[in-house]
């Protein structure tokens, strides 16, 4: 699902009862600005199996290497926290993320038939977001303040470098997709532990779930039909280790 | 369960790798065209798939496809592991360069489908540079000198279209004391030409005028180049007693142009043993006005024309042939005609009865060696016609003998005496 005009709003409504959680009565503190910065590792195994013709009398199947790659992650989320409850903080901000690029592999069977499994393929995808982003802490006075968290974004994904060889002499090297990058829909779920250090810092770990969206290359020279290799959603799962100050 | 299933088969290399469409090759693909030529080479394309294909060559200059009868069009279509023949024409004169690799065919064209024969099999085409073969030529095959004669020529000329490279000439076995002197360069342009002058020495090739006589071996000369034709000219330098052409020669004529070879006069290496010698010399009292002393083939011929078709001597001389290896009549290599039945001055020598003038060369003078100590068929012994007339009734014979004079004698026509045939060259 990529980004629809109206989703602005359905943040903007968000936001707006966010800040409604000032009028609750047990909470009596303003807003607080707080500045988290995550830096993790990711783990993902998105490439999948594609059959599609290029051209006609031309159908190739892309065969996904099943291989689950480790990748870096980053993200600068700024917000606004404020209580609502005794026991209940509100987070809600923007959060700017992007990782290292996932390698992408496997084997091209031609004419669709694993007979022809002629080429090895690779090529790169590498995402960004910018989402709205919103977390429930529970502030139990625990030695760790468990939270939970939502994003919701626009992801730049930048599928890139793609590059075949062909496995036999027999085989001629074939035109390459093009790099190609594709704005989608982004969300990511988040749970994790904070620990303060002083009454403005904190550490914490999480662990967070996300959906990069859709990403595709663009077509080879030649080709007539159908696009480069796509993917619907990118999933990826990671532990992220952040630092947060708050005022 | 997609993905479980894929992981389940684990690495992609238990797949098999295979080309859609393979190329048996039908000829011979490593081949050199020259530039003026042309070539086929043929491979069978099947297509592997059980899938239809639409296959088309990727263009290489130089090369086109025949299409004819049950070949492969252009493009042609292949149903599933159905093949056809795709035949490529070569043309030299169009060929950029060699030609290493392919053909590649692909589907419709599309480089994103496209196979190739296997490397083993793949086109080695080499392009054969231009070819600047030109021709050379020369003057004379044989070439007879006399001992211590005029110096001859043989003139090589480059009748080709390009220059000849690196000219070499090789001599071989040249007498000693005769000097070959060459005008030729290392180039020769075409329509040039170059000559090879030989000088003679006192001394006959192979010494073949030593003891009774033999034919001497040819020296060589040999003219070629890089990229022409060898010339060869076989080199004799005669002197008398020598055998040339199948004869023993007793005159030399050193006044012939120096483009050419000497000439001269041989007699037969025998005694004639055609039909039933000895011969008669002609009819009794028919004049042949073949009166001369010294030209033999005229004589010959005036006998000839007057006699009716007979065995006298000087038809025998007449119609006899004998070729280069010695056979007769004429079976092989060249073959000498011309015979005649030598005048009785060219048969003996000044003072004897005939009244020789001088300076007629003569068999006397210059075959001793085959009238005195001399043994075999070869030799000249006792009465031998000549073909000069006497008178309506007579005609001069010649009589050798051992270590003396001849004697030149006259005697009836009707007697039968041999015959030593005679042959100018």
């Amino acid at each position: 699902m990529t980004l629809k005009p109206w989703h602005c709003c359905v943040l903007l409504a968000a936001s707006l009862f966010s800040a409604n959680g000032l009028a609750h009565k047990h909470s009596s503190s303003p807003f607080s600005w707080v500045a988290t910065f995550s830096v993790g590792s990711v783990w993902e195994n998105a490439n999948e199996t594609q059959t599609f013709y290029l051209a006609p009398g031309i159908e190739k199947t892309y065969k996904a290497k099943s291989d689950t790659q480790v990748l870096g992650d980053g993200e600068l989320f700024v917000g606004l926290q404020s209580q609502w409850s005794p026991s209940l903080q509100g987070q809600f901000g923007l959060a700017l993320a992007a990782t290292t690029s996932a390698e992408l592999s496997g084997n091209i069977w031609d004419d669709a038939s694993a007979e022809f499994n002629n080429y090895e393929y690779n090529y790169q995808v590498q995402h960004s977001h910018l989402a709205a982003k919103g977390k429930l802490l529970i502030d139990r006075d625990y030695w760790v303040v468990p939270w939970v968290g939502v994003s919701l974004g626009v992801a730049f994904n930048h599928a890139y470098g793609f590059n075949s060889t062909p496995l036999i002499f027999q085989a001629l090297p074939v035109p390459n997709f093009s790099s190609n990058t594709v704005t989608s829909f982004t969300y990511t779920v988040s749970v994790g532990i904070q620990r303060m250090i002083n009454k403005h810092w904190q550490l914490g770990v999480a662990y967070e779930f996300a959906d990069w969206g859709q990403s595709e290359l663009s077509r080879a020279p030649g080709q007539t039909m159908h696009s480069g290799l796509s993917l619907d959603h990118f999933y990826t799962n990671g532990i992220m280790f952040n630092i947060t100050v708050i005022e | 369960m997609k993905r479980i299933a894929l992981l389940l088969l684990v690495a992609s290399t238990s797949y098999a790798a295979a080309p859609l469409w393979t190329f048996t090759p039908l000829t011979a693909t490593q081949i050199s065209v020259p530039s003026s030529g042309s070539a086929t080479v043929q491979y069978l394309v099947t297509n592997q798939s059980s899938k239809s294909h639409t296959l088309d060559m990727k263009p290489i200059q130089g090369i086109s496809q025949i299409t004819v009868s049950s070949l492969c069009t252009d493009p042609f279509v292949l149903a599933g592991k159905q093949s056809c023949v795709l035949s490529l024409n070569v043309d030299g004169a169009q060929l950029a360069g060699n030609v290493v690799g392919g053909p590649v065919v692909c589907e419709q064209g599309n480089s994103l489908q496209c196979y190739q024969p296997s490397a083993q099999d793949s086109l080695n085409i080499t392009l054969d540079p231009v070819s600047s073969t030109t021709t050379l030529s020369v003057s004379l095959s044989q070439l007879a000198l006399a001992t211590s004669g005029l110096t001859r020529q043989i003139t090589i000329t480059n009748v080709g279209s390009y220059t000849a490279e690196n000219l070499v000439n090789v001599y071989e076995a040249v007498p000693p004391g005769t000097f070959i002197v060459s005008t030729c360069g290392s180039t020769l342009i075409p329509s040039g030409s170059c000559t090879v002058s030989v000088t003679p020495g006192v001394n006959a090739t192979s010494n073949c005028n030593a003891g009774q006589g033999s034919a001497p071996i040819p020296a060589m000369i040999s003219v070629s180049a890089d990229n022409s034709n060898t010339v060869t000219t076989g080199v004799v330098v005669l002197t008398y007693g020598c055998i040339y052409q199948e004869g023993y020669i007793f005159a030399i004529d050193d006044t012939t142009s120096t483009n050419m070879s000497i000439g001269g006069s041989t007699v037969g290496l025998e005694d004639m043993v055609i039909g039933s010698p000895p011969y008669m010399w002609g009819t009794f009292g028919v004049l042949t006005n073949a009166t001369s002393l010294t030209d033999g083939p005229g004589n010959t011929a005036a006998i000839v024309s007057a006699e009716p078709p007979s065995s006298f001597a000087a038809q025998v001389c007449n119609d006899f042939e004998i070729d280069s290896s010695g056979i007769t009549p004429c079976a092989t290599g060249t073959c000498y005609t011309g015979w005649y039945l030598p005048a009785v001055c060219q048969m003996g020598a000044t003072g004897g009865s005939a009244g020789c003038p001088v300076g007629v060369p003569n068999i006397e003078d210059n075959l001793q060696s085959l009238i005195t100590g001399c043994s075999g068929s070869e030799c000249l012994s006792a009465e031998h016609w000549s073909s000069t007339e006497f008178s309506t009734l007579g005609a001069w014979y010649v009589y050798f003998q051992p270590s003396a004079s001849t004697i030149q004698q006259q005697t009836l026509k009707p007697i039968a005496y041999p015959v030593r045939c005679a042959r100018n060259f």
